[in-house]
């Protein structure tokens, strides 16, 4: 981002951001959207390439077949040829993406992963939330409809995701799909979709496993590049072909069973039968075969998903993995190495279930211990679910459950889904019941899951049965409990509890957890404890928390929570009106967030709000209006955030000229207020901003009251002290305007909300002039320009109006400095009051149902199928519509969303 | 595929094509909450399958 060149050129300070160092964990992410690497000896198919090349032509491609049929390296090696029509998202499915909103959370990141979203592509602005898919698909669909080029989504192992919400929303994709998406998908069965529609209008390919067998050429091809010449005669390959029915998994292992055989055409002629047998055969063929070394590097190895050389050692207790994995992948195709990182590796999916069912038959007494010490690994790097699954499957209970409460803080916390409740659910039930931790891990599952009212009912109970538990676990309980506690008040938007209890925990943390293991949870503390602080007023306490959160994430290596620190300072820093160091923040939050694909991430939003807040006072107010939509869309449904905003948003309508429009934005926001109590700060700038508005709208309100009103609930700040200063002085009350404001102008008193003391020196000067104080004045205007010239405040004099213009021009003369910026204020704050209300407005507040239909108007869905998508008929979808645009003044769609988009509605 | 009811049973008649067509179809039946009583090839390129 650059700022416009009429503004003094800045440079903002670059924040060191330290990579993860976590080997698996931090990047599972990446190894999910990444097509496994393709082996360069593998045989080149091009008849299926040109299944896939039509099939992408439109809509749907599906590639149905079941396992080892050689889906998943068909489409990446076609995925990293250049014959897609435009760039490949890839996205590999495991069962643990049955939640709608992490799976749109991941085809998300998948597409703006492939460089076909732009980087202010609407897609990038787009956050799935948990139980509005279907608000949503239709942004989704919009966004795919303006892109430039056609984009490839391929969805791999879709046969994992059983969720009706999940495949309800990916055949509404599929019935509105614009033409630029091209969708594959590949699945062991045939997905419970509509297929049909799709079939007879012609937008379906199919690639099958009969397509996928291996023809006698083929075949041919594939056992020569393993043998490296050929060694089978014509009649050999094509009984092998015939044998395993082309299954490209059973020829890759009769491959490897050749490989040294005194006599392949006797072993060509020797296996018989279906799949299940040949696969065992080959297997048993295959490892009896290998130097006992490699057998039991394969047997032990392959208990784990993913293996670096580090976990291959510590599973064998051999120095040799990370040369062993590589040798493997080289040499027969045991392995895949995964991600675009050097060391991961898997075994294919189907080798490894047989090498485990190897295991199991012939080494059983080993799998738990197997299991104990993945489990052992993985805790050690701080890969917490990872090591909590691998216990569960150990079946070591205790250790499972150990593993479970000692990590659980950070995997609350951290808000990581799903995976917690989980984990929890997979242990047996008499002991999670038995367990008051785990118990409690149980309520946090219901926080996470966006339950809060379940978890508060449970909470009461949970301490009661603490005395149950050993001195060392009652601490940990109580630092759980607090944690617990914090999440609960976070999600309920209660500000002061979430202080009480974060600091409570922040403390039990420091005394309980001293491994290390713990910055995780002590930097995801210290940062929700200064959001916190911060939108309840407490600024400097919060400062400091979130300075130190940050520091604690450096050294932790943790990326995002990095990331929410340098967000929520940078909104800090706008908050109390330092915009120059506000800017400088946010836009290293924005660029971080742009490089990891967090920019639709909730942790972006303070971020947002903060260059929201500093392009409004810069006075640009287009680029402030992108940037408060951007914190709405990853912000929203956090009432703080909205709160904030929709007083942003008001000052941005009042600055556009449209007076009513930001009087209704801030009633709203009364209205939203219901059940919620705001902190004190965020409702005292709340009636400061309405009383403002007000009184420029000519309906102002006695200013003593007000005052009265705010002084109850604690002493003014700084910028507190300047809007009711402003107040006094349109109410004709120039000397009470300076009492109020002199005991803050030379930076005395708390500074509090928006304290901009040029601002402050302005209407100082304004006050000074109506007491007929005119060296002071002078002065106090002077020390107002200088200070708005330094950090381009232009808005600071605009928003101030007509007396602000009368002041420059009368005090041209006396003031030294600063005339060709003096002038340039003039001239645009004559321009600003010359705005007619030209701008859109809402003649009438729409209907909940209305601003459901008008959310569908951008897209390109015709009135028929909004109808059929909402369940309702297209009469009705029509009164809405002409509703909508009897209200917004407009009579067509398109001037509609226009107009609805400068109202922001949406 | 077309769909035969009587006697309490429905029959499903229909080409299956492969493998990954059988599955499919076998879970929307169970997604359905139907009881799979079984399962016949018929002579011809159709197949069907009996559920109650």
């Amino acid at each position: 981002m650059v700022a416009p060149a009429t503004r003094a050129p800045r440079t903002p300070r670059r924040r060191p951001i330290e990579r993860p160092t976590a080997e698996l964990g931090g990047d599972l992410l990446a190894t999910k959207l990444t097509p496994p690497r393709t082996s360069l000896r593998q045989v080149s198919r091009p008849r299926l390439f040109d299944l896939l090349d039509d099939g992408t032509e439109q809509l749907l491609t599906l590639v149905a077949a079941p396992a080892g049929t050689g889906k998943t390296t068909l489409l990446a090696s076609w995925s990293s040829s250049r014959r897609p029509p435009g760039p490949v998202a890839w996205l590999s499915l495991d069962a643990g993406d049955n939640d709608a909103a992490r799976f749109w959370a991941y085809v998300l990141a998948a597409l703006c992963r492939s460089g076909a979203v732009p980087r202010d592509g609407a897609l990038r602005r787009l956050a799935p939330q948990p139980g509005s898919s279907e608000s949503f698909l239709p942004l989704l669909v919009s966004g795919l409809a303006e892109l430039s080029t056609p984009v490839v989504l391929v969805l791999d192992d879709l046969q994992d995701i059983t969720d009706a919400t999940v495949l309800h929303g990916l055949e509404l994709l599929l019935r509105h799909a614009p033409s630029q998406l091209r969708l594959v998908l590949a699945t062991r069965f045939d997905p419970p979709l509509p297929m049909q529609r799709l079939r007879v209008s012609g937008r379906l390919a199919q690639v099958r496993a009969a397509d996928l067998a291996f023809t006698v050429p083929e075949a041919a091809d594939l056992l020569a590049e393993s043998q490296g010449q050929p060694i089978l005669s014509e009649e050999d390959v094509a009984l092998l072909q015939a044998r395993t029915e082309g299954w490209a998994a059973g020829l890759r292992l009769a491959a490897l069973s050749l490989e040294g055989q005194p006599d392949p055409h006797r072993f060509v002629t020797q296996f018989a039968g279906d799949d299940k047998s040949i696969a065992d055969y080959l297997t048993g063929e295959v490892l009896d075969r290998q130097p006992e070394e490699l057998r039991t590097f394969l047997l032990r190895t392959c208990i784990v998903d993913e293996l670096t050389g580090d976990l291959a050692d510590t599973l064998t207790g051999g120095r040799d993995g990370e040369s062993m994995l590589a040798r493997l992948e080289r040499a027969n195709g045991f392995v895949v190495g995964v991600g675009s990182r050097r060391s991961a590796y898997r075994y294919h999916p189907l080798f490894a279930e047989l090498l485990r069912y190897e295991l199991r038959r012939e080494a059983p007494g080993q799998v738990v211990g197997l299991h104990r010490r993945a489990a052992g690994w993985y805790a050690a790097r701080g890969l917490v679910v990872h090591a909590i699954r691998q216990a569960l499957m150990a079946e070591e209970w205790p250790y499972a459950a150990d593993l479970m409460a000692r990590h659980g803080p950070s995997l609350i916390l951290r808000g990581d889904a799903v995976t917690l409740g989980d984990l929890v659910r997979r242990l047996p039930a008499d002991l999670v019941q038995a367990d008051p931790e785990l118990a409690l891990l149980g309520a946090a599952d219901r926080i996470v899951r966006g339950d809060p009212d379940a978890a508060a009912a449970y909470l009461p109970v949970a301490p009661q049965r603490a005395e149950l538990l050993s001195e060392e676990r009652r601490d940990r309980f109580a630092l759980l409990l607090a944690i617990v506690n914090t999440a609960l008040a976070w999600q309920l938007g209660d500000l002061d509890q979430v202080l009480v209890a974060g600091e409570q925990a922040l403390a039990l943390q420091s005394r309980v957890g001293t491994d290390g293991v713990d910055d995780d949870a002590r930097a995801i503390t210290l940062s929700t404890v200064g959001a916190a602080g911060l939108w309840a007023g407490q600024l400097d306490a919060a400062e400091l928390h979130l300075r130190e959160g940050l520091a604690v994430a450096l050294r932790a290596g943790l990326l995002l929570q990095q990331f929410a620190c340098l967000s929520q300072l940078a909104l800090l820093y706008a908050v109390r009106g330092e915009v120059d160091e506000a800017f400088r923040w946010g836009t290293n939050a924005v660029e971080v967030a742009a490089e990891q694909s967090w920019s639709s991430s909730m942790q972006a939003a303070p971020g947002y709000l903060a260059l929201a807040w500093v392009y409004y006072y810069w006075d640009d107010l287009g680029e402030a209006s992108r940037y408060a939509d951007q914190a709405a869309a990853s912000g929203a449904g956090w009432q703080p955030m909205t709160l904030g905003l929709a007083i942003l948003r008001a000052r941005l309508q009042r600055a556009r000229g449209d007076l009513a429009g930001s009087l209704d934005t801030l009633a709203t926001a009364h209205r939203d207020l219901t059940g919620w109590t705001p902190p004190r700060y965020l409702w005292r700038w709340l009636v400061l901003t309405e009383a403002d508005l007000r009184s420029a709208a000519g309906q102002p309100q006695p200013t003593s009251a007000i005052r009265r009103h705010l002084e109850e609930s604690g002493p003014l700040s700084g910028g507190e002290a300047v809007a009711l200063a402003r107040l006094q002085l349109a109410e004709g009350d120039p000397a009470g305007a300076a009492a109020t404001l002199g005991p803050f102008l030379d930076g005395g008193g708390p500074a509090g909300f928006l304290m901009v003391p040029a601002e402050a020196w302005l209407v100082d000067a304004v006050a000074s002039d109506a007491l007929a104080d005119h060296d002071r004045a002078a002065t106090s205007l002077e020390r107002a320009l200088s200070l708005a010239e330094h950090g381009g405040l232009r808005r600071s004099f605009l928003d101030a109006g007509a007396p602000a213009r009368s002041l420059l021009a009368r005090y041209r003369q006396r003031v030294p400095t600063s005339w060709s910026y003096l002038d340039e204020l003039l001239q645009a704050s004559a321009e600003a009051a010359r705005v007619t209300v030209a701008a859109p407005k809402l003649i009438e507040h729409l209907t909940e149902r209305e601003h459901t239909v008008l959310r569908y108007l951008p897209s390109l869905m015709t009135y028929e199928e909004i109808a059929s998508d909402l369940y309702v008929s297209l009469n009705t979808v029509k009164t809405h519509a002409y509703g909508i645009f009897r209200k917004l003044g407009v009579t067509g769609r398109r001037e509609a969303v226009r107009s609805a988009r400068e109202l922001h509605l949406l | 595929m077309t769909l035969a009811t009587g006697d309490g049973q429905t029959a499903i008649v229909g080409p299956v094509i492969d493998q990954a067509h059988l599955h499919g179809l076998l879970n929307r039946i169970g997604d359905l909450g139907l009881e799979l009583i079984g399962g016949n090839p018929t002579l011809g390129p159709a197949a069907s399958a009996e559920v109650g």
